[in-house]
């Protein structure tokens, strides 16, 4: 059997963090949920995400900090940003620090599934 | 010698007839002085007779004595005054029958009398039947025959008993009068109708400053009167003189040239010889005069001050009644004083006040309380009435009973209107306030609004692939519906406060969990703090009990409390942005609300202006927050203050009463206004 890719989500929000597992499930993917960056990099799963969902603002650090970190640690895990915020200014300035995607919510399943693709493709 | 011899018995014939005649007529006279005699004897036996009885039956008590002073024949009247028969009182040297004091005087006047002839006449206490003395007037009067030699002593006794009373009394009454003329602080004098002084007691040539009385007596008073007032007193003297009572105020030059004012009570006093003087009593006035001019010219200073100040002053009686009222006060309303006195105040204000200030003006003279009332009181420039802050006093005299009330009345009008003014441009301010505070914060509105409805996509999504999965995962698909409509619910709420913020409609209070209130600001501004990258701490007391507020207006406040704060960290980077919110009980059935952040802190020069409009430390903030802010927890009743803390940044806070009824009363003014 195929190794599914494992697609982490890291979020504060709880819902998103119930609800996204799921649909990745349903797409295929493995997946996994942390409820804050710090938790994320504490964890096992940090070589083994294939792609990350990671939420702009959260308390403590941010999705572009866990970024940068990984950036440091030399850790190119290709990155789907989500964000509730509609500041769409937000978008082309993550794509050009190297982001995969930036979807805002509320995203449909496709648009994600569609940004997901893309992602892994580029690895 | 013949012739010798005739002659011779010529001579002895003649001799012997001349003897012859002689004898006869001698025994003539012998016979006619025996009858003369006899007629005499009878005549006076006859007139003795007569005495005795006239004696006896004399209204008045008589004795009659003899020569040598043994009592002869004593009258009725003097028995039964005595008690005693003629031989007891024979015995009166060794008797009782005068008073033991008298008896020694009595013995010698008597002895005397008798030994010289003289008459004598004694005052002594004789015993009465009952054993009482009385006094009498004791007189013996000898009555001698043609030779001088004395034939009796008639002797009366006067009763004078009555008449030494009175003369002991007057001599004792006389006495005090003396004493008290002597002794009275005051000066007592007798001036004759020409000025002279005829006498003076010890106090009244002290006034005049006079070594003693006798210095004084037999000078004219008039040279000690001042030249300015010498006519006047001149004039009241022979006018009291003349009869009539008076008092006069003048002034004296003292003996050693020291002026001094005098008051004088006067009446005529008319003396044995027909003349009439004036008996005064003066009395030195001249400290209670200074004491007078000075309190006089308090009082004018005192006026004076009432009547330039510009402002409207008053007094009333303890009882209420208005007795002064300053021109500036009466200029206002166009009444005169008069027409203000008493209760003539309660046409000044207008008749739709009336009853409320007459009533809380009788409330504060019962009770005592200061007097302070808002009513509209007339103002006679434009015929308007205006409002008018009317304020009293009371002041106490040392027992604490109410000597006086002293008010103001103070035109309020163009304040009250200015705050009214305010007030609306406040009200006008909130609103803008709420819709660009709803401005910035939409977009954590829209992040609250969007999170559910990501998970109601996602999970919208989830659950049709699962339905249409081969074979379908029903179970998960209901999972994954009913977190599709907790989402929606959580969307929905954030709707209905939208709602509830943006509604410009009047607010109402209602019995709030301000716990709860906090929770949503907090929820609210969430993604925005985190934006900001504060870490948000809460202290929510447990026990907090409800407060009667509103809503969305204390909400308002917290949530400005919590951007300031944030605000105010922008700067820090070197230590992490902590903000503390905390509720609690405080004090007096309160509840407070307290955020403290770790920013730029209050300098001092910026804490006075902190709550003014329009006054903002930030670059982009319009400064209406807090004033905002601040005049939203006043109409609660309650305080917002800020401080700096020990450490970095700054607390602000505030305390509302749980309870609306007991609000002050500024608060009410505001509420009702």
């Amino acid at each position: 059997m195929v190794q599914r890719s494992l697609v982490s989500v890291v979020d504060d929000d709880e819902s998103v963090r119930e609800s996204l597992p799921d649909l990745l499930r349903q797409f295929g993917f493995a997946a996994q949920a942390f409820s804050s960056a710090e938790a994320f990099l504490a964890s096992e799963f940090v070589t083994q995400t294939n792609c990350l969902i990671l939420d702009i603002a959260m308390v403590g650090m941010s999705g572009p900090d866990l970024q940068q970190e990984l950036t440091r640690r030399r850790q190119a895990i290709p990155i789907v940003f989500i964000t509730a915020h509609g500041d769409k200014t937000v978008r082309p300035r993550l794509l050009s620090q190297g982001a995969a995607e930036c979807l805002f919510k509320p995203f449909s399943d496709d648009a994600l599934l569609e940004a997901l693709n893309n992602a892994l493709g580029m690895r | 010698m013949s012739e010798q011899k005739r002659i011779a018995r010529e001579l002895d014939q003649r001799v012997a007839e001349r003897t012859r005649e002689l004898v006869e007529a001698n025994e003539a006279l012998k016979r006619e002085l025996v009858v003369e005699r006899q007629r005499t004897e009878a005549a006076r036996c006859a007139s003795d007779q007569d005495s005795r009885a006239i004696v006896r039956s004399m209204p008045g008590m008589v004795a009659i004595l003899t020569p040598t002073g043994g009592i002869d024949t004593i009258n009725d009247e003097l028995v039964e005054y005595s008690g005693r028969t003629l031989e007891e009182l024979q015995q009166w040297g060794t008797s009782d029958t005068v008073h033991p004091d008298d008896l020694p005087r009595l013995t010698r006047f008597f002895s005397q009398a008798i030994a010289s002839g003289e008459p004598y006449d004694v005052e002594v206490r004789l015993r009465r039947f009952d054993g009482a003395y009385r006094w009498f007037q004791d007189r013996g009067v000898p009555r001698r025959d043609a030779s001088g030699a004395i034939l009796r002593w008639y002797v009366l006794q006067t009763d004078i008993d009555e008449r030494k009373r009175v003369e002991d009394a007057l001599r004792h009454s006389e006495a005090s009068l003396r004493a008290i003329v002597e002794t009275t602080p005051e000066c007592v004098h007798v001036i004759a109708r020409d000025g002279t002084l005829l006498s003076v007691n010890a106090a009244g040539a002290a006034m005049a400053g006079a070594p003693s009385v006798d210095f004084m007596l037999g000078r004219n008073f008039y040279d000690f009167v001042t030249p300015d007032d010498r006519e006047r007193y001149r004039a009241f003297n022979e006018s009291v003189c003349a009869g009539q009572k008076g008092f006069l105020e003048f002034h004296i030059f003292r003996v050693d040239g020291e002026c001094r004012h005098l008051e004088t009570r006067a009446a005529p006093l008319r003396n044995d010889d027909g003349t009439v003087a004036q008996l005064g009593i003066a009395r030195d006035v001249t400290a209670r005069k200074r004491a007078e001019g000075r309190l006089r010219e308090s009082e004018r200073n005192l006026r004076q001050l009432t009547e330039t100040i510009p402002e409207m002053l008053w007094s009333a009686t303890p009882e209420g009644a208005i007795d002064y009222c300053n021109t500036r006060l009466s200029d206002y309303t166009g009444f005169d004083a008069e027409q203000v006195m008493g209760d003539g105040w309660t046409k000044l204000v207008h008749p739709d006040d009336v009853d409320h200030a007459v009533q809380e003006w009788s409330s504060c003279i019962r009770t005592g309380v200061a007097y302070r009332i808002e009513v509209r009181t007339f103002h006679a420039a434009d015929a308007t009435y205006r409002w008018c802050l009317t304020h009293a006093r009371p002041l106490r005299d040392e027992h604490g009973g109410i000597r006086k009330w002293y008010g103001t009345v103070v035109d309020m009008h163009d304040w009250r209107q200015a705050q009214e003014e305010l007030r609306q441009t406040q009200e006008k301010l909130a609103h803008m306030m709420r819709v660009i505070t709803m401005g910035e914060l939409t977009a954590s509105i829209a992040h609250e609004v969007n999170q559910p409805l990501s998970g109601i996509l996602t999970n919208a999504g989830t659950c049709l692939r699962m339905l249409a999965a081969d074979p379908p995962d029903v179970d998960g698909a209901c999972e994954t519906a009913r977190r599709t409509i907790r989402d929606a619910n959580r969307a929905s709420e954030v709707i209905v406060r939208l709602r509830a913020l943006f509604s410009g409609k009047e607010l109402t209070t209602e019995s709030m969990d301000l716990n709860e209130a906090t929770r949503e600001v907090i929820a609210l501004s969430m993604s925005e703090l985190q934006r900001h990258r504060v870490m948000l701490r809460s202290e929510l007391a447990d026990d907090l009990p409800l407060v009667t507020a509103n809503r969305v207006q204390l909400q308002q406040v917290i949530l400005n409390l919590l951007r300031n704060a944030s605000d105010a960290m922008v700067g820090v980077d070197d230590s992490p942005r902590q903000l503390l919110i905390r509720t609690e009980r405080d004090e007096g059935d309160r509840v407070r609300l307290t955020v403290q952040d770790v920013g730029v802190g209050l300098e001092p020069h910026v804490m006075e202006k902190l709550f003014q409009a329009f006054f903002s430390t930030k670059s982009n903030g319009m400064g209406i927050g807090l004033s905002v802010s601040r005049s939203i927890i006043e109409k609660h009743g309650g305080r917002l203050w800020g401080e700096p803390n020990d450490g970095p940044g700054a607390t602000f806070a505030f305390s509302i009463p749980r309870d609306p009824e007991r609000m002050t009363d500024a608060a009410q003014v505001m509420r009702h206004s």
